[in-house]
């Protein structure tokens, strides 16, 4: 008799805990909160910024594109309508909050291995090329997991992702934001998002907030250095190798943050960075003073330019010259005339102090 | 392979308990010992299969130096066996502190190798040790491989503890009536388990994660902040080390085998001596057998018996970790240990709870002496808990206020005034009450195994 409830014990134990176990993850997995396998629809928006990295992957393997955008926060908000008109062919974006070129390198090198990629653009920021890249993502902590590269979405990795994902922030989200649209598609914010982004702040808050951050990020983490580099060169090799199109752009910050670099001593960094980026590839330069970078209402904030102007940069990338683009906004660099491109850049930054 | 994860849970227990049994039940028990001993060193390769033919070349070399000491009693054989092992043991760990010693005495530049320190390699090479000197001493019977094998891959205790003796382990493997499943010792095996897994998931290691941010962080430490980290590290380190010792000691009752309790609410005790009785007692156990009695036992001479106890525990620090802050944690130790034998002498009685804030405020600074990775960082750390001028009440950003605060709450409630897991167990019962307890602990805890980390004492 014993013998039997020690045995009922044991089996209700090990079952009942397996089983609310497996119960809250199915439960998690049907909500699928990040929007990574979206096999329930149960009318809910997703947030796939809980778990970016992870559902972009899984994401991209299910969209398998021809073209491909990367870059970091001010590439997600960029619209790859903007670019498919061009292009004509499936384009994702692979824009990601605080990305490195790193982990850019990877997406890359990953699209090219398994999808028939004709075009890659890639956008480019001052501060991924700092050697002191690392550091601040570490304590970023942008959640970015090279093996997922290797071994795919294994099960291991979605038991992870769903025990993970922050069911009780998007519950809280959801409820108090009261979402009505998508906010992600094909990879990039959609202007829902950008609204719900903005939140209504004025232009001031937005400035100053942002700013804040990137005078941190400046003082800290800005330091001269060739991994990033490196890196460039390696992504610049691998679309030569594969005869893929590439264009490569600087984003255009609002001047508000190019006067952080020179209230920091920092210009030679800005600089220096642009004249080893053309001996690497040609590229536009966006990244300057200018009619777009000088105007707060194109921005969300002084690091993210509007998706509604986004097209602009794409304009200029894929020569259109049915629009109507500001002539002093983007300018072609390659290794001939980096020089005098540096002179212009000089002359126009001195003016703007 | 970590105790807390799903492949040990859902794979490596059940498989491993159901076939060795099994085998058993066929009458096959050489063939489940060995199986036994294919599945620890398999859960031990888990980790790193590079040092496989380390633990199984240490493992034959021990036993047969053991057996022929265990014929004729040679002393040069025994010190041969000793420093063999020591040797091994110094390689791997203290081979980069001797370089930074010869680098810092003679000034020179001498590269560090970076060795990684295999897994378990301090607790198999103590549990050997052990066992020459007791073959030395004929304690030990004529065992063959097999059982010699089991005795040190048994794998609930393989990678931390509890250090246990051959002649403790080895007689409950040939006992016939271990050989059948009892439903009992399983259920109570699987209660014992879930407490100590609660306690490593769920408390263990987020208190671990709080103290580690902020020992990064160390010179940049308010007052405030400083006390949230040491305690934070001081209940982590509890709940990190019981947790696994009740996990060992559950799977060690799910096979029938006794495996020696390891902590018995230290935090309970008032002065250091006490605590070092109930604070991982088969460490204690093994120095007070194998060094300090070796020192001579002398029980009359005060100051022999001083000297002593610093020796075993300027060993026990040494041990713990190549680092000079390690030496100094034994040497502190041991002071504390020797002031609370100097007080029972003198007949001198501090209230309790006095002294229970003393021995507790002992423990932490001895705490920050164990996890700072210089003396720089423990002494402004211990000096900033006291330093009244560094006292802020805004901007802590290494002070999680809510959640920090319940969980170090929680951990001094439960290690100050429950029952511990042994404790526990004693009134066990296959009911209700008890389903749900374990229920809820297997299940809190499952959720929390994709963020499972180490446990502390695997850098030892």
């Amino acid at each position: 008799m014993k013998k039997k409830l020690y045995k009922k014990y044991i089996i209700l134990s090990t079952l009942l805990s397996t089983l609310f176990f497996g119960f809250v993850l199915f439960f998690i997995y049907v909500i699928d909160p990040a929007g990574v396998n979206n096999r329930f629809n149960l009318g809910l928006i997703k947030d796939s910024g809980l778990a970016s990295r992870t559902q972009k992957f899984v994401e991209i393997n299910k969209f398998k594109p021809n073209t491909i955008l990367l870059g970091g926060s001010r590439i997600h908000f960029l619209n790859p309508n903007d670019i498919e008109k061009y292009t004509k062919d499936k384009v994702y974006n692979v824009g990601l909050s605080g990305s490195t070129l790193e982990e850019q390198y990877y997406f890359l090198k990953y699209s090219i291995d398994n999808f028939d990629i004709n075009n890659v653009v890639i956008g480019l920021n001052l501060y991924p090329f700092s050697e002191n890249t690392l550091e601040r993502t570490k304590l970023s902590d942008t959640g970015f997991d090279k093996e997922i590269f290797d071994g795919g979405f294994t099960l291991k990795k979605q038991l992870k992702h769903y025990l993970e994902v922050p069911l009780f922030t998007y519950a809280r989200t959801y409820y108090t934001k009261k979402w009505t649209d998508p906010l992600y598609k094909h990879g990039s914010r959609t202007a829902y998002n950008q609204t719900l982004f903005i939140d209504d702040k004025p232009w001031k808050e937005r400035e100053n907030n942002n700013n804040e951050g990137y005078t941190d990020t400046y003082t800290n983490y800005l330091i001269w250095g060739d991994k990033g580099l490196n890196i460039l060169k390696d992504m610049v090799k691998l679309c030569k190798d594969n005869n893929i199109n590439l264009k490569v752009f600087t984003t255009a910050i609002h001047e508000s943050q190019l006067q952080i670099l020179k209230d920091l001593n920092k210009m030679g960094i800005y600089y220096k960075w642009k004249e080893e980026v053309a001996k690497i590839t040609p590229y536009w330069d966006f990244m300057y003073p200018n009619t777009i970078t000088m105007n707060g209402d194109n921005y969300l904030d002084p690091s993210h330019i509007r998706q509604e102007k986004g097209y602009l940069y794409f304009a200029r990338l894929f020569n259109d010259n049915s629009v109507d683009i500001p002539s002093d906004f983007g300018r072609f660099v390659d290794s001939n005339n980096s020089n005098e491109h540096l002179m212009y850049l000089k002359i126009k930054n001195t003016a703007q102090k | 392979m970590l105790f807390n994860s799903y492949e040990f849970i859902f794979v490596f227990l059940p498989i491993t308990f159901f076939i060795y049994f099994y085998l058993n039940h066929k009458r096959l028990t050489e063939v489940s010992k060995g199986f036994l001993v294919c599945s620890s060193l398999f859960f031990y390769s888990w980790w790193n299969v590079a040092y496989l033919p380390l633990i199984v070349g240490s493992m034959l070399f021990n036993y047969f130096i053991g057996k022929s000491l265990s014929r004729k009693a040679i002393k040069k054989k025994l010190v041969f066996g000793i420093v063999g092992n020591v040797l091994l043991l110094s390689y791997f760990k203290y081979t980069d502190f001797f370089i930074q010693n010869y680098n810092w005495i003679l000034n020179t530049e001498t590269p560090l190798w970076h060795l990684a320190l295999p897994l378990a390699i301090s607790y198999f090479t103590f549990q050997q040790i052990a066992f020459l000197v007791d073959s030395y001493r004929g304690e030990t019977k004529e065992y063959s491989l097999l059982n010699y094998s089991v005795f040190i891959t048994f794998f609930p205790q393989l990678l931390m503890g509890p250090i246990m003796y051959h002649k403790e382990i080895i007689p409950q493997f040939q006992n016939k009536f271990n050989l059948v499943i009892k439903w009992e010792h399983v259920s109570l095996g699987l209660f014992i388990f879930a407490i100590g897994l609660a306690k490593k998931t769920l408390l263990g290691d987020p208190l671990t994660d709080y103290a580690q941010t902020a020992f990064d962080h160390a010179q940049d430490l308010s007052m405030i902040e400083a006390w949230y980290a040491s305690v934070s590290y001081v209940l982590a380190y509890y709940f990190d080390l019981s947790g696994y010792a009740d996990m060992a000691i559950g799977i060690g009752k799910m096979f029938n085998i006794n495996i020696p309790l390891n902590f018995n609410s230290p935090y309970k005790s008032r002065n250091f001596a006490e605590y070092w009785q109930r604070w991982h007692m088969t460490l204690s156990r093994f120095l007070e057998d194998y060094v300090y009695k070796s020192l001579g036992n002398n029980k009359k001479v005060a100051y022999v018996i001083y000297i002593n106890i610093m020796i075993t525990f300027f060993v026990s620090g040494f041990w713990h970790g190549a680092g000079w802050t390690f030496v100094a944690w034994g040497v502190l130790n041991g002071v504390f240990v020797i002031m609370a034998h100097m007080m029972k002498k003198a007949k001198f009685k501090l209230n309790f709870y006095i002294a229970w804030a003393l021995m507790f405020l002992g423990l932490i600074v001895t705490r920050i002496l164990f996890v700072s990775d210089d003396f720089s960082d423990a002494w402004y750390v211990t000096y900033t808990l006291l330093d009244f001028s560094n006292l802020i009440f805004y901007n802590l950003p290494y002070v999680d206020k809510y959640p920090q605060t319940f969980y170090i709450v929680a951990g001094l409630g439960l290690a100050l005034f429950f029952k511990n897991s042994i404790e526990l167990s004693k009134n066990f019962k296959p009911n209700k009450k008890y389903l749900a307890y374990t229920v809820v602990l297997l299940t809190a805890s499952l959720f929390t195994f994709t963020k499972a980390k180490e446990f502390l004492y695997f850098q030892f």
